[in-house]
């Protein structure tokens, strides 16, 4: 078993492809008992405001076209069941949530809290990083 | 010879992921395999491609037995069992 197994995750483009790749490398290490940190920063914050959510207000391309369209399930949903399934935790960056003025309400339920980048370079010691 | 075997085995439950798009159909198996019995055969049905390679690599992570896979025409049917708690 791939027990202690760590892998990190940042986002920083609001490019939905970009979270949705996040999305679907975080489920499957998640399910295969690695412990995985997504710190989602910078433009990626707005893809996590629920207000865009819901709206499904995102940046993105043609493969975002093609997810929506043939009705695959979107990076959310997919994070969520990470979630349910694995050890999966999703940290938005403090200092963008200062910047734009939001509270952790203000983001979907799937974020565990804000995080500052001490806080998550500890959080990625001795972690496999990825970054989108 | 196994896929003749495979055809004789009868799975305790099938999970029909047909239509979920990638890592849907692995996604499906896992919340079954967990809520199913040890000894428990799970039938997966995918319609991705990728599932016939993704779920025996899952396993094998995992602990868990893959079976095999028997290819149809547009679809694959992936045989696991459950072998230990998880």
């Amino acid at each position: 078993m791939t027990d202690n197994q760590k892998l990190a995750i940042i986002i920083a483009s609001e490019e939905y492809e970009k979270s949705h790749v996040a999305s679907m490398i975080a489920s499957v290490a998640a399910v295969s008992g690695v412990n995985v940190s997504v710190f989602v920063t910078m433009n990626a914050v707005y893809n996590y405001l629920k207000e865009n959510v819901e709206k499904k207000n995102f940046t993105g391309g043609k493969i975002y076209r093609q997810i929506k369209e043939k009705k695959a399930a979107m990076f959310y949903e997919l994070f969520d069941q990470a979630k349910m399934l694995g050890g999966l935790k999703i940290y938005v960056c403090s200092m963008v949530m200062d910047i734009l003025g939001i509270e952790k309400d203000d983001l979907i339920d799937i974020v565990d809290d804000n995080l500052g980048l001490a806080a998550f370079l500890g959080i990625m010691e001795g972690a496999e990083t990825i970054t989108f | 010879m196994a896929d003749v075997n495979l055809k004789d085995v009868k799975p305790t439950i099938t999970v029909d992921a047909r239509g979920t798009y990638c890592p849907g159909p692995l996604m499906e198996l896992i919340k079954e395999m967990r809520q199913q019995p040890v000894g428990s055969i799970i039938e997966l049905i995918s319609g991705d491609a990728g599932s016939a390679k993704d779920v025996p690599e899952w396993l094998n992570k995992v602990h868990q037995e893959f079976m095999g896979v028997i290819e149809e025409t547009g679809y694959w049917r992936i045989f696991s069992k459950k072998i230990k708690e998880m």
